[in-house]
């Protein structure tokens, strides 16, 4: 029984330790050597439900590998995905950045199956250091800048997850990775402490800046790992650690409708699909909040198709760039006959975020919509249905148009790497596969709590608020009223960091540093002073004769300190 | 004095390198797109057609109650777009900024020492009996 042998390793470790051969195996080998390493962790995704390994060290349980009904669905689409992206960068040859994408899976997938606090903060910060060399894999200055931005951010998540676990730990005696607010309200400093840790990695509002500002920088094969795994992983613990969290309705509410605004006047494109990103969280975050088994459901589902249909549209932008080196709406245009293929798959991407019938997107959120409506919520869910309409704007129509639209194109383009068509075309197939056979979705969601998608009323309502956006589109197009696309920075929550915190910080600190050196340099002058005046009173003795002078005075001040510590010390 | 407006990537120049053929080229892509567009709008105004004369004759339920009124989800679907593009296009003049609005560092240099203040300049002694 071999896969009986794999099943004491947790997935994913298999991926995370193979990633640190990769420097010492030929390039051609390298991309089979992660298959083979996806493979064998793959195998482990067989196991029966329950922990199979746990460890006591110092009176404390620590549980590297779980595996229940919530785990499994985002372990096999992490493997998946992780299987598109070496599939994606084929081409690649540095090991580098190779290096960084498998270890950053593994270490995904091994957070996936912590089922402990401590074990879940080592894998939490381990992602979060892995991903940075694939931000950093972008190769240019603004990448290197926006990867040390990113690292302080996530790097203070898992601080606070930390501290979180510390409280847990005093307040319970127990650091077990279970829901710490099961009566739908935050009711302890270390659950808040969590949430603000997993609400940093989730991408709330105001704590988003992070993401729009990291994964635009990486390189093009480098965007599509980053997509699938980091904020994914943040909404499995929020589904695990605040289900039912009526809080999170509210934030996933505000998720989905703020990051419109910013994606329809962003110009480069890799940064509006990473606010579609932020979206597309939302919803998952609401379904969180919401946390019956369908709502459950419903975030699983939304989780596993996104990660497929956003690489999808990573990838087909990713190949855009590969060939034209840029991916800002306002140099592109008219690749519709250039990259046929990569538009079509662009365009399946598109109506899958937009969750048009028979595509991916809409099997899954028709779950969260169900949820929604049974809870009464009004606000929320026209929020959502408005944020849908979002979605269409920015994904569904603003990504294809601008690239392979709106204006004829004059380019000259090479051959697009193998690997990149066929990870789109697996990746395209995929989204379609799903929408049209949405049980097989269905049967890997940790409850049995499903809907029907298919009924008239579901699709005819979904597709008159897609069709009539739509519409609205060509509208504003015709009347000139759409606005067009400028060269331009879009201020996001980062801006709090890179730039009003700096304003407000940095003349403190340099005020301070000036202080320092000033203080530093009067107390050179004040020891030189007391030395020049000790040495001279040792030369200059009221009686008696001149004895050389600072050992006797030196000698002198010793005795002076020992006879007071001795009487400190009689008294 | 008025800023020089930058040349649009888009827009064709009078003279292309590959000549004759290039402009023909791109007046060949541009009547092409115009097609697009026209087939776009037509396929959208039938399947609304078709949405309409469905909802006239089945009628259709909602999640909730608001959802279930007669072509609420495609006035909401319409209004909506409409309204974040016009947000959007307000929110150009409070969020916007040039591409290089984070480039430029006045506190730290790249070499990361601390700027000391700049010497103030002395004022130039005042010349009271000419070059002489």
């Amino acid at each position: 029984m071999i896969p009986n042998l794999f099943h004491a390793i947790p997935p994913g470790a298999a991926m995370f330790a193979a990633a640190f051969a990769l420097p010492f195996l030929p390039s051609s080998l390298r991309h089979l050597w992660m298959l083979l390493a996806i493979a064998v962790s793959a195998t482990t995704l067989t196991a029966a439900t329950g922990d199979h390994l746990s460890w006591q060290v110092l009176g404390l349980e620590f549980v590297p590998y779980r595996i229940d009904a919530l785990s499994f669905p985002f372990s096999l689409i992490f493997h998946i995905a992780a299987v598109l992206m070496v599939i994606y960068s084929w081409h690649l040859k540095q090991w580098q950045e190779l290096m960084a994408q498998l270890s950053y899976a593994g270490a995904a997938i091994l957070a996936l199956h912590a089922g402990d606090l401590l074990t879940l903060f080592f894998w939490w910060e381990a992602t979060a250091i892995t991903s940075v060399f694939i931000i950093m894999a972008g190769n240019t200055k603004a990448a290197e800048a926006a990867a040390w931005r990113y690292l302080m951010v996530q790097v203070t998540s898992g601080v606070l997850l930390l501290g979180g676990a510390a409280l847990r730990l005093a307040e319970t005696g127990s650091l077990e990775f279970t829901a710490f607010a099961p009566t739908g309200e935050l009711q302890s400093a270390s659950s808040v402490l969590i949430l603000l840790a997993f609400g940093i990695k989730a991408a709330f509002p105001f704590l988003n800046g992070w993401l729009q500002d990291a994964y635009p920088e990486s390189t093009p094969t480098g965007t599509v790992a980053l997509s699938a795994f980091t904020t994914k992983l943040a909404i499995y613990a929020l589904l695990r650690g605040f289900p039912g969290l009526d809080l999170l309705i509210w934030i996933g509410a505000a998720m989905t409708a703020l990051p419109v605004f910013f994606a329809v006047i962003e110009n480069d494109l890799r940064r509006v699909l990473s606010f579609s990103l932020n979206n597309q969280l939302g919803f998952m975050v609401v379904a969180a909040g919401i946390g019956t088994p369908l709502a459950i459901n419903g975030g699983v589902a939304h989780a596993f198709v996104h990660i497929i249909y956003k690489a999808l549209l990573f990838m087909s932008m990713g190949s855009v760039m590969y060939h034209t080196g840029t991916t800002k709406a306002t140099e592109l245009g008219g690749l519709y006959r250039h990259l046929p293929f990569t538009m079509v798959c662009c365009i399946i991407g598109a109506l899958s975020i937009s969750a048009a019938p028979l595509f991916s997107g809409y099997v899954a959120k028709t779950l969260t919509f169900s949820a929604l409506g049974d809870t009464g919520l009004i606000i929320p869910y026209l929020v959502l249905l408005f944020a849908s309409a979002g979605v269409l704007e920015h994904s569904g129509i603003k990504i294809p148009y601008f690239t392979f639209f709106a204006h004829p194109s004059q380019r000259n383009f090479g051959k697009t790497p193998t690997g990149m068509l066929v990870a789109m075309g697996v990746a395209a197939a995929m989204c379609i596969g799903f929408g049209f056979f949405p049980d097989l979705l269905y049967q890997v969601l940790p409850y049995s709590e499903v809907k029907n998608p298919y009924d008239l009323g579901h699709v005819s309502g979904q597709l008159q608020l897609l069709v009539l956006a739509a519409l609205a589109f060509v509208v504003l197009v015709k009347t000139g009223l759409y606005p067009p696309e400028l060269r331009s920075v879009v201020l996001n929550s980062d801006w709090f960091y890179r730039r009003l915190a700096p304003c407000l910080v940095r003349p403190c600190v340099v005020a301070m540093l000036r202080l320092a050196v000033w203080g530093e340099a009067r107390l050179v002058r004040l020891s030189t002073t007391i030395l020049r005046a000790s040495s001279w009173i040792a030369d200059h003795p009221v009686t008696g004769p001149v004895i050389p002078g600072p050992a006797a005075f030196v000698q002198a001040l010793v005795l002076l300190l020992v006879m007071i510590a001795v009487y400190v010390s009689l008294v | 004095m008025n800023k020089p407006t930058p040349k649009s990537p888009h827009k064709l120049p009078h003279k292309l390198p590959g000549g004759n053929k290039q402009l023909l080229d791109h007046k060949v892509q541009t009547l092409t797109l115009q097609r697009f567009g026209r087939a776009f709008t037509a396929v959208l105004l039938v399947v609304t057609a078709a949405l309409v004369v469905l909802e006239l004759t089945q009628g259709r339920y909602g999640e909730i109650d608001i959802e279930s009124l007669p072509l609420f989800p495609a006035i909401f679907g319409f209004a909506s777009f409409v309204f974040i593009v016009m947000v959007g296009k307000l929110l150009r003049k409070v969020l916007m900024r040039d591409e290089d609005y984070y480039d430029h560092d006045q506190y730290f240099t790249d070499d990361h020492t601390i700027p000391t203040p700049k010497a103030k300049p002395k004022p130039k002694p005042k010349n009271k009996g000419g070059e002489a």
